[in-house]
């Protein structure tokens, strides 16, 4: 039993030998092949980069542009009145000389010229009816009451001139009227008194003396009443003769008043008849102008007429036709562009300020169509001028053309700025920029027992010229350095990588 | 350990198990988490710009159609950023007259037809200014990128879908496509990124990168949609901040565009906000349409809350687990806190005696 004892746990003991044996070949088998292939699956966890070379040579900045080819200079086909067109003799693209037939037009006259025509009759009929209405007014009538007024004038300052002139007024007159009245009333009143005391003593026969008197008294009033009736009438007569000659006065005056206000009203009318007919003179003159102007359209209208067709003033292509047959032609709307090719022919392009800066009329620009097979052109820097939609920021370059181009067709143009030479230049790619500057990442090799490794190394960089591939750079670079142009995931500065197949 | 092992109850080892496997879990969650955020290019300018200590922030700003910018807006807002780090005090520290203390980069979308010798495709065009592909470094098969501050505006970059239709090739850098006529010389070849989100959001379609004025040339109606300012962020949400008081300087309402901080939306509180806008978060109603690397952000966005939320399941079990033992081995000491004084004094004595001891 002691024996089956010892025997198991001699089996146990073994076993966890064997266990142990086991793990450690297994633990040394993976360590081995940890060893061996460290390097491989180190590099596949790095990132892979692919490398360029640094070298030496020319940068030069290209800047591009797309313009539309257009003839020197254009002119456009008007006409100044407004005619039906028969036919459209041309077509866009055609060539023409001076002279040619490009439009025919029926046979009428221009609406223009009809209407002038019209005008000018209608013009004509209101000048006669004004000429008309213009007769001199006839004042026969009115001369005719003047004299009337006036003999009414003359009559009364006869009958004035009759009476005599005036001794007192009026007023005075019928005063003394009144006194002589009043005298002789008094005196008449004495008389009746004394009449009635002297038949009253009569009566009594008693007193002669007193009665004898009364007689004396009653003579002297009666003699006085006499005298003062006397007085009393030519104080009358005198207030008679006076008003009449304030009547006649008055009469003298109410005719001349007539007289004058009627000479007054005769002259005014007169005069606003004089100024109706200067006016009227005035716009009979007015209306002779517009005559005189109607009959010169009519005879510029009669004298430009076109005819029969409408000719090319000068030779060129045909650009556009903007009118068909049937339809009318319209006063200072172009019927056609003609583009005067004799000149030659011209492109635009817009440019930054930036982009412009380099460039002045004289040099010249590369030209390509857009196909391989276009014809060769050559282009000229013809000016640089701002580009009034884009002032202060844009600049237009306009070249002059050579060779085999068609008006609206699209060319490519390049210009190329200074070429400068570089020590170092290193593609685009290579370049980068963070909150230190621009830098580059430089491979550097580093040996280990296991192999070469690669670490990417930044080298900060000054960039001092690009073009669309490649930039010239100063710093700490040199000709032939290998530099990092792209990765499969981002590098930073001090990062082993593996180089890319062929790198 | 063996023993401890045999002591324990058939439930015990179960439950050990299970946290053993939810622990793995949990790290691989964690990890693969910690992968994804950092999977994004586009979302990583901030980081790399960090490198050399420096805090900065990356953040976007999305704009609708209606709302859209031109390149005035977009020369006003750069004066308005120079302004406020001005008025905050930073400079650029390098020596380098090249360096950059602050970039930008904006874009526009719109469909084209690029032809070439005959041959033609639609692609989406990205009208770019500015650094765009400081933020986008989109890994070149050939050529370079382009610049705001290229001399050319004519120059394109098109993908490798784009080379394949029209040239059959992909190393076609210099040469000449068109686009309504005008002729664009290709500076580079690009191909999208291969993270799964990207390429969800990108798409099959073609795409060729132009500068913004080289599509206005071909759709004057294009507008900015996007811009994307990297900028100083010495304190949290001073990129942000900055970035919206500068919109308002401009005339952009914050509630007509939608501003995001790049740098922090896969943080711990990003997260949690995403889960916080469950639902929400697929309303839009501001007439936004994102550009592809934005939305291929918004699904990494949605993976990195998703795996918020497991990696807070997972870790559930064990901390209760953990909580458990814990409670086990209090309740199981072998100690008292009334005895421990005694105790410390008894073995501060002997260690006093063996002292006195060994001096004698």
């Amino acid at each position: 039993m002691q024996e089956i004892t010892q025997e198991m746990a001699e089996g146990r003991k073994q076993r966890r030998r064997g266990w142990v044996k086991n793990a450690i070949i297994v633990f040394l088998a993976v360590m081995l092949a940890l060893t061996f292939f460290s390097n491989t699956i180190l590099n596949y966890s790095l990132a892979e980069v692919a490398t360029s070379r640094t070298s030496s040579g020319s940068i030069t900045t290209k800047i591009r542009g797309t313009g539309v080819v257009q003839a020197g200079e254009i002119y456009s086909v008007e006409v100044g009145e407004t005619r039906r067109i028969k036919s459209v003799v041309t077509a866009v693209g055609d060539t023409v000389g001076a002279g040619d037939t490009l439009f025919l037009l029926e046979d009428q006259e221009s609406e223009e010229l009809a209407l002038a025509q019209d005008a000018l009759a209608a013009r004509k009929m209101d000048y006669q009816k004004a000429l008309l209405d213009m007769s001199p007014s006839n004042y026969a009538v009115e001369n005719n009451t003047v004299s009337e007024l006036k003999e009414d004038y003359q009559k009364t300052v006869n009958e004035r001139a009759v009476l005599g002139a005036s001794v007192m007024s009026v007023t005075a007159a019928a005063e003394a009227v009144r006194l002589a009245q009043n005298n002789a009333d008094e005196l008449s009143a004495q008389k009746t008194v004394l009449e009635g005391r002297l038949a009253s003593l009569a009566d009594g026969a008693e007193d002669g003396g007193e009665a004898t008197a009364l007689a004396g008294q009653l003579a002297d009033v009666s003699q006085k009443l006499i005298e003062a009736e006397s007085a009393l009438r030519a104080a009358q007569n005198t207030l008679e003769r006076e008003t009449s000659i304030q009547s006649a006065d008055n009469a003298v005056t109410a005719a001349e008043r007539a007289l004058t206000q009627y000479q007054l009203s005769l002259a005014a009318t007169k005069a606003s008849d004089q100024a109706a007919l200067t006016k009227a003179q005035l716009d009979l003159n007015a209306m002779a102008d517009e005559i005189a102007a109607l009959e010169k359209q009519v005879a510029v209208l009669a004298a430009s007429a076109v005819g029969g067709e409408i000719t090319a003033r000068s030779g060129g292509v045909v650009s556009t036709i903007n009118v068909t047959a049937g339809s009318n032609t319209t006063p200072g709307t172009p019927l056609a562009t003609i583009e005067m090719t004799d000149i030659g022919y011209t492109a635009q392009i817009s440019l930054t300020t930036q982009q412009a800066k380099d460039f002045k009329p004289g040099d010249k620009a590369e030209v390509t169509t857009g196909s391989w097979w276009g014809p060769e052109v050559q282009a000229v820097i013809q000016s640089v001028r701002d580009d009034p939609e884009s002032p202060g920021t844009g600049k237009i370059v306009t070249f002059a053309l050579e060779g085999e181009v068609t008006s609206g067709e699209t060319l490519n143009f390049t210009l190329s700025q200074k070429t400068a030479n570089y020590d170092v230049i290193v593609p685009n790619s290579a370049i980068h920029t963070d909150n230190n500057g621009t830098f580059v990442l430089l491979i550097t090799e580093k040996n280990s027992p296991l192999g070469t490794r690669y670490a990417a190394t930044r080298v900060d960089v000054t960039v001092l010229a690009s073009d669309d591939t490649n930039s010239g750079v100063s710093g700490g670079l040199t000709a032939w350095d290998n530099v990092i142009t792209t990765a499969s995931k981002t590098v930073q500065p001090g990062d082993y990588v593996r180089l890319a197949e062929g790198a | 350990m063996g023993r401890l092992l045999k002591n324990l109850k058939p439930r015990d080892k179960i439950a050990a198990a299970v946290n053993g496997l939810l622990l793995l879990l949990l790290l691989g969650a964690v990890l693969l988490s910690g992968y994804l955020v950092n999977l994004l290019e586009s979302q990583g300018l901030a980081r790399r710009w960090s490198a050399d200590g420096t805090a900065y922030g990356q953040v976007s700003v999305f704009l609708p159609e209606y709302a859209g910018l031109t390149e005035a807006d977009i020369w006003a807002a750069a004066s308005g950023f120079d302004q406020k780090l001005e008025e905050a005090s930073m400079e650029a520290v390098s020596e380098n007259p090249d360096a950059l203390l602050w970039t930008y980069g904006y874009s526009a979308e719109r469909m084209l037809y690029v032809t070439w010798q005959g041959k033609g495709a639609e692609a989406a065009a990205t009208g770019a200014g500015g650094n765009f592909f400081l933020f986008h470094p989109l890994p070149l098969l050939s050529g370079a990128y382009f610049y705001g501050s290229d001399l050319m505006q004519d120059r394109v970059v098109i993908d490798d879908t784009l080379a394949w239709q029209l040239f059959g090739a992909t190393d076609v850098a210099g040469m000449e496509i068109e686009i309504g006529g005008l002729p664009y010389l290709i500076a580079g070849v690009v191909k999208p990124e291969g993270d799964f989100a990207s390429k969800a959001a990108y798409g099959d379609r073609p795409r060729i990168y132009m500068s913004y004025s080289a599509l206005l040339k071909n759709d004057p109606a294009a507008v900015i949609t996007c811009c994307e300012v990297l900028l100083p962020n010495p304190v949290a949400n001073f990129a942000k901040d900055v970035t919206g008081s500068v919109l308002e300087g401009i005339g952009v309402a914050e509630n007509r565009c939608a501003i995001v901080e790049n740098s922090a939306r896969y943080s711990l509180t990003g997260r949690l906000g995403v889960l916080g806008e469950f639902g929400l978060r697929s309303m839009r109603q501001v007439g936004l349409t994102y550009p592809y690397w934005e939305n291929a952000a918004r699904i990494m966005e949605d993976y990195a809350a998703l795996l918020l939320v497991l990696t807070l399941l997972l870790s559930l079990f064990p901390a209760v687990s953990l909580i458990r033992l814990l409670v086990l081995l209090w309740r199981n000491r072998k100690w008292r806190l009334r005895t421990m004084r005694a105790e410390i004094d008894s073995r501060l004595e002997a260690r006093r005696e063996r002292k006195r001891s060994a001096e004698y």
